[in-house]
C-alpha cells in the first residue's frame, strides 16, 4: 500500500510533521496493526544499516522522534482493539545519566509493538523492580554506560535472587563496557549490544 | 630514562628504554588512598598526592589531572553534581535552544570559572611534585565534546536538523579550548589529553566526524601545537572505520579503546604515530593479573615493539579495580626487551 511505504520512508527520513500527517490520513482506513507493521519495518531497515555502519546515531534519533510523535495518535486504536503487547521496564542504571542507546532500545522495542515502561536514566534498583511489579512486566532491561556503574547490574540481579523473584523476570543488559562474558558473570539473561537485536531476540521469547 | 623522557620519546615517535606506561585511573587513584569524590573535586592536594603517590608507587610514568569531569561545560553553565561514590552527573545543559542561546554563552576565564582553577592547580602541583621526572597529563574536551555537554543530546539531531547553526557552538567551543587548553600548558602540563567520546564510530559516521569532529580537533590541536606540549586525542569506543583520518590531525599519539585492533591501527598509521592503549576496561575490572599481563602484552606486540607506543587501558577504569591488575601491566612493560 502506497500510504504504508511512504509512512516508512518518512520514519527513515526522521520527517515528523509529514509523518504525523500520513497517519492521520489513513488511521480509520488502515488497520491500526498494519501502520505499526509499516513502523517497524522502518525501524528494522535502518537497524540493518546500522548494523552496516550505513546510518549513525544521528540518523536513528530523528526516526525515534517520528516513532515517540506517532505513538500517541495510535495508542488509542491499540487499545480498542485489545491487542496482545508484553511489558517492558527499561532504564538506565543509578549513576549514569547516559540515555541515547536506552532510548532508541525503547523506541525500537515501542514500534516492534512492545509496551515499554521506560524509567528514563540514573535508576534505583528498587524503582526497577517497584515498576515491574506493578506493571506485570516479565522483562526488565538495563543499561550503563560506564565502568563505573555496571556493578549495578550485578547488584539488582543479585536483589531478585534475595527476594526469591529471580525466575519471574527475563533480564537484559547492555552498554559500552559490558558484553555476553559479563551477563554470564552476573547471571543476566542475555546481553544485546543494540536496540534491533534486542528487539530480535525478545520476538523470539516464547 | 625519567618517566618523562620515557613517555616523551614515545611521544615523538621513538624508541624509550622500555615501554612507557600509564593508566585513565582518575577515581582509582582516590580511591585506592581513601579519599572521597569530593576530595578529587574540591581539594587539589589530596587527588594530586593520590595520582602522585600511585605512580610513584606502582611505577607507571604518567600522572594526570582530574580527566573528563566536563569542567570546561560546568564554567560555561552546565551543572555537575556528584555523589560520594564517584557518580558524577552533568546537566543543565545551558544551550536548550540552538537558535536563540548562543549569544549568553561566555567564554570561561580558566583562573576564575567553575573548577577550572582547580584543574590548574592540580596541573602546577603535579608538575612541582613531578620535578620533572613524571610526565603531567592535563585534559581537554575536543571542541565537539564540549559542545555536546552545552547543548545536550539534541547536538545530534542537530547533525541532521540545523547543522549551520551547530558549526557556530562548535566555533565558540573550539576558542574556550583554546584558551584552557593555552593555561593548562602554562600551569605545567607536558601533554595535553584531547577527548571526544562524542565522535565515537559507534555514534557518528565517518562523514560527520570528518565535518564536525576532525576539523575542531585539528584546529585545537594547532593551537595546542605552538605551545610545546604533546597532545594526543582518544576517543571512545570503535574508530576502525577512521583510523586514516588520525595522520591529519598532526596529534603525537593516539589513545584507542579496546574495541580497535592495535594492528590495524598500526598498520594504518605508520610507525611514527605513538599509539596508547588498550587493555579492555571490564577485563582490568573482572580479569586475573596473569590474564591482563598477557593481554598488555598483546598490546605491545602488536603496536609497540618498534617504539612509539604507551601502554594503556582503552578508557578509564573502575575505582573498583584490582590494584594487582595495574601492577601487571607496569610489570608486563618493564620486562619486555624491545
Amino acid at each position: 500500500m502506497k500510504e504504508l511505504s511512504d509512512l516508512a520512508e518518512l520514519i527513515k527520513q526522521g520527517e515528523v510533521a509529514e509523518s504525523i500527517e500520513t497517519v492521520k490520513k489513513i488511521i480509520d482506513e488502515i488497520a491500526v496493526e498494519q501502520i505499526i507493521g509499516a513502523m517497524t519495518a522502518a525501524m528494522r531497515e535502518l537497524g540493518e544499516q546500522f548494523e552496516k555502519k550505513e546510518v549513525f546515531i544521528p540518523e536513528l534519533l530523528v526516526a525515534s522522534d517520528v516513532i515517540t510523535e506517532l505513538m500517541p495518535l495510535l495508542e488509542p486504536y491499540i487499545l480498542k482493539r485489545n491487542m496482545q503487547r508484553k511489558n517492558v521496564v527499561i532504564g538506565t542504571v543509578e549513576g549514569d545519566i547516559h540515555e541515547i542507546g536506552k532510548n532508541i532500545v525503547s523506541i525500537v522495542l515501542k514500534a516492534e509493538g512492545y509496551n515499554v515502561i521506560d524509567l528514563g536514566t540514573d535508576v534505583g534498583i528498587g524503582q526497577f523492580l517497584a515498576a515491574a511489579s506493578e506493571q506485570g512486566a516479565s522483562i526488565i532491561g538495563l543499561s550503563t554506560l560506564m565502568t563505573t556503574t555496571m556493578h549495578v547490574q550485578q547488584d539488582l540481579i543479585a536483589e531478585l535472587v534475595e527476594r526469591g523473584e529471580r525466575d519471574g523476570y527475563f533480564v537484559i543488559i547492555g552498554g559500552a563496557p559490558v558484553s555476553s562474558r559479563w551477563a554470564d558473570r552476573i547471571g543476566a539473561d542475555a546481553y544485546c549490544a543494540d536496540a534491533f537485536s534486542t528487539a530480535a531476540l525478545l520476538n523470539s521469547l516464547p | 630514562m625519567t618517566s618523562y623522557q620515557r613517555v616523551m620519546t614515545a611521544l615523538g615517535g621513538g624508541k624509550p628504554d622500555r615501554v612507557p606506561v600509564m593508566v585513565f585511573n582518575r577515581d582509582w587513584t582516590v580511591n585506592h588512598l581513601g579519599f572521597s569524590a569530593s576530595d578529587m573535586l574540591g581539594n587539589a592536594e589530596r587527588f594530586v598526592f593520590a595520582q602522585y603517590y600511585c605512580a610513584r608507587s606502582f611505577g607507571y610514568d604518567v600522572v594526570q589531572d582530574a580527566h573528563g569531569i566536563n569542567a570546561e561545560s560546568e564554567a560555561m553553565g552546565c551543572r555537575l553534581t556528584y555523589t560520594e561514590d564517584f557518580q558524577l552527573k552533568l546537566d543543565n545543559n545551558p544551550v536548550k535552544d540552538l537558535e536563540n542561546d548562543l549569544s549568553g554563552l561566555e567564554i570561561a576565564d580558566p583562573h576564575r570559572d567553575g573548577r577550572l582553577p582547580l584543574l590548574l592547580n592540580q596541573t602546577s602541583r603535579l608538575k612541582e611534585l613531578s620535578r620533572g621526572e613524571l610526565a603531567v597529563n592535563s585534559y581537554v574536551q575536543a571542541p565537539f565534546r564540549h559542545a555536546a555537554m552545552l547543548r545536550g543530546n539534541d547536538i545530534y539531531r542537530d547533525i541532521i536538523r540545523n547543522r549551520e547553526k551547530l558549526h557556530e557552538l562548535l566555533e565558540i567551543a573550539l576558542a574556550n579550548q583554546v584558551v584552557y587548553a593555552t593555561a593548562l600548558v602554562h600551569a605545567g602540563a607536558d601533554v595535553i589529553a584531547v577527548s571526544d567520546p562524542t565522535s565515537s564510530g559507534d555514534v557518528v559516521s565517518p562523514k560527520q566526524w570528518l565535518e564536525i569532529g576532525h576539523r575542531y580537533v585539528r584546529e585545537l590541536v594547532r593551537h595546542i601545537k605552538k605551545t610545546g606540549a604533546a597532545v594526543y586525542l582518544h576517543i571512545c569506543g570503535d574508530t576502525s572505520d577512521r583510523l586514516d583520518t588520525f595522520a591529519a590531525l598532526d596529534i603525537d599519539g593516539i589513545s584507542l579503546d579496546e574495541k580497535v585492533d592495535l594492528e590495524q591501527a598500526r598498520r594504518t598509521l605508520g610507525d611514527k604515530m605513538c599509539i596508547i592503549g588498550n587493555v579492555g576496561t571490564t577485563n582490568m575490572l573482572v580479569n586475573s593479573p596473569q590474564e591482563i599481563a598477557e593481554e598488555s602484552l598483546t598490546c605491545i606486540e602488536k603496536a609497540g615493539a618498534e617504539g612509539s607506543f604507551i601502554l594503556c587501558t582503552g578508557c578509564g577504569i573502575s575505582k573498583d579495580c584490582p590494584a594487582d591488575n595495574i601492577a601487571a601491566m607496569v610489570k608486563t612493560a618493564c620486562e619486555y626487551h624491545y
